[in-house]
């Protein structure tokens, strides 16, 4: 039975989750499964519940009705500590102290691997290490967060989630205050880091940036998944105009499917 | 600059200090009198015991009051993350003198019966400041709303202290000294029984500072990274007042070294890990040992408080913070 085989990589599900704040469903009955080895991005209009969705799987908040599962255990049976090593996050807010040097910082990715007294182990420095490379910030090792820009410190940031090295990789908006180069150099680490076979999952705002380098697309409207599939079979002009209220002209170069306002077109 | 540069530099300004404090007074006592002091103590000798019972014991009480009010100021300041909040600016000092005043005025408490009252004067100070800057930013996080907070918080109880002593003026004649802050010959009495607060105080902080480290990359990234941010901070709250309060109880409302030892630790070697605690430490010892001998030698032979001697410096320390916290977000 193919649904057995899929079953057995999946490491995350969502069953009937529901989340609200008062009487408003941010979330509506929600069901997803996420597998290792995919990378799976998350789109929708602002204020769709796409950052709330993230939040409820890393466990940051409680859902009002549902279950969320990691290796068919809750969530929230685990301690925040045993949790993070397997679940990494990159959440949105980039705030870090400016005194802080930036392999400290990368270094905090670590922590769940900690015991009392066992820090800065070999295995320690040399996922550190590891992730700065990745992330092309070893020359910044030395530096403080204050003499960093957004995109650097947003970099050291991500270097700080892989270091953590769990299995599943939330990333909300990774690629904020990245310039073009780097929101690519991101994307392709994303889809490496999949690749290897972690679950990654990200809220992306850019519909081209998803297409480009995820597996999977989910679109997310009003508390709701809307589409969930392959690219193609998501970002669809009769997809787009549901949720965005926008028609537009889909032109596809290779993997990328690029959304044009059809009045923009003609 | 290197925490391990740093922490020698400090290191060496507190042992330079300390000499400074035992040699310095009304009267010079040359390093030779002061070594012969503590280490071949004579008794009959007036100045061996003006070195020992005058100094050393003033230098004790510098030294533990300065450490604790600067640690307490750093944890506070990395738990709220906010570089404007410390002891006296949360108006925890304020809380702990007018509670202290209720014991003594209610229930005639005195020595360190007074930690409890002052402990709870604390916690409802940092309570009632939370509620006031809830109240002024409706939900929107701003570091200036939470002073205000503590600054309506601190005028809220020093009023109530002044009208507690304005019912028995008499009662309270001999608690003007400690009422502005200021160390007294006998105050190494109290701290024979509080030290352990202190101690226990930092060492609990060196052990928790790597949570209280992920807790400064704000809540929801401290969570996946493996921290209980509200165990963090609740535990760090219940590290920084009583730390706060032990000082509070040898010598009264000494304002400002919480706030500015970390500041300056923050300028030199950054505020992550246990060598800028242990900085921030000795900093603060630094500082209030420094004010100290200030108040001994500016207007020799007369005494000045060093509570005063600390708001006139740290009162224009906090002004230069105020404006370059506004510059820098204005920026």
């Amino acid at each position: 039975m193919k649904a057995g085989v899929e079953n057995a990589q999946t490491v995350l599900t969502l069953e009937d989750v529901t989340f609200g704040y008062g009487g408003n469903a941010v979330l509506d009955t929600i069901s997803l499964a996420f597998r290792s080895g995919e990378f799976v991005a998350i789109v929708g209009p602002n204020g769709c519940g796409k950052s709330t969705l993230l939040k409820i799987m890393a466990g940051l908040l409680s859902p009002g009705h549902g279950a969320i599962k990691l290796d068919d255990r809750p969530v929230s049976s685990f301690s925040r500590k045993n949790l993070a090593r397997h679940m990494a996050m990159l959440a949105q807010s980039n705030e870090a102290p400016a005194g802080m040097v930036v392999c400290d910082l990368v270094g905090m990715g670590r922590f769940a691997h900690e015991g009392w007294l066992s820090r800065g182990t070999a295995r320690d420095i040399a996922h550190i290490d590891a992730a700065m490379q990745t992330m092309a910030v070893t020359d910044l090792a030395d530096r403080r967060v204050g003499e960093l820009s957004g995109g650097q410190l947003q970099r050291c940031r991500m270097a700080m989630a892989l270091a953590q090295d769990a299995n599943i990789l939330l990333l909300d908006e990774p690629t904020n205050h990245l310039d073009l180069k780097h929101q690519y150099a991101l994307l392709e680490t994303a889809r490496m880091q999949a690749a290897t076979g972690r679950a990654v999952i990200a809220v992306l705002h850019d519909l081209t940036h998803a297409s480009l380098f995820a597996d999977r697309i989910i679109l997310m409207d009003g508390g709701k998944v809307l589409a969930d599939g392959a690219p193609a079979d998501v970002l669809t002009p009769e997809n787009i105009a549901a949720v965005y209220g926008i028609v537009t002209v889909a032109k596809t170069f290779g993997r990328a499917i690029v959304h044009l306002p059809e009045s923009a077109v003609e | 600059m290197k925490a391990g540069p740093g922490l020698v530099l400090v290191t060496m300004a507190f042992f330079l200090l300390c000499g400074l404090h035992l040699t310095a007074g009304a009267r010079f006592s040359a390093p030779a009198l002061v070594f012969d002091a503590l280490f071949d103590h004579d008794p009959r000798n007036y100045q061996h015991v003006v070195v020992i019972k005058q100094r050393l014991t003033r230098l004790v009480v510098a030294g533990y009051v300065g450490a604790v009010l600067a640690v307490s100021g750093l944890l506070l300041q990395k738990i709220l993350r906010n570089d404007l909040v410390s002891p006296s600016t949360l108006g925890i000092n304020s809380g702990a003198v007018a509670f202290v005043i209720f014991g003594i005025y209610l229930f005639g408490l005195n020595g360190a019966a007074l930690f409890w009252p002052a402990l709870i004067g604390g916690f409802a100070a940092v309570a009632v400041a939370f509620l006031a800057a809830g109240l002024v930013s409706r939900g929107r996080r701003d570091p200036l709303s939470l002073i205000l907070g503590g600054a309506m918080t601190a005028t809220l109880f020093s009023s109530a202290t002044t009208f507690v002593i304005s019912l028995d003026p008499d009662r309270f004649g001999n608690l003007m000294g400690w009422l502005v802050g200021d160390i007294g010959n006998f105050d190494y009495l109290p701290l024979a029984w509080l030290w352990p607060v202190g101690v226990t105080g930092i060492g609990f902080a060196l052990v928790l500072c790597r949570q209280i480290d992920l807790l400064t990359l704000g809540t929801e990234q401290a969570a996946t990274l493996g921290a209980d941010p509200r165990l963090v901070r609740a535990g760090t709250l219940a590290l920084a007042i009583p730390l706060a309060i032990s000082a509070v109880c040898v010598v009264g409302p000494i304002g400002f070294v919480g706030l500015v030892a970390p500041h300056i630790t923050r300028l030199l070697i950054g505020e992550t890990g246990r060598p800028a605690l242990g900085f921030c430490t000795l900093c603060g010892a630094v500082i209030v040992i420094a004010a100290d001998i200030a108040a001994r030698t500016l207007l020799a032979p007369q005494l000045l408080q060093v509570g005063t001697v600390m708001a006139l410096c740290g009162g224009i320390a906090f002004l230069v913070i105020v404006v370059a916290t506004l510059r820098r977000r204005a920026a």
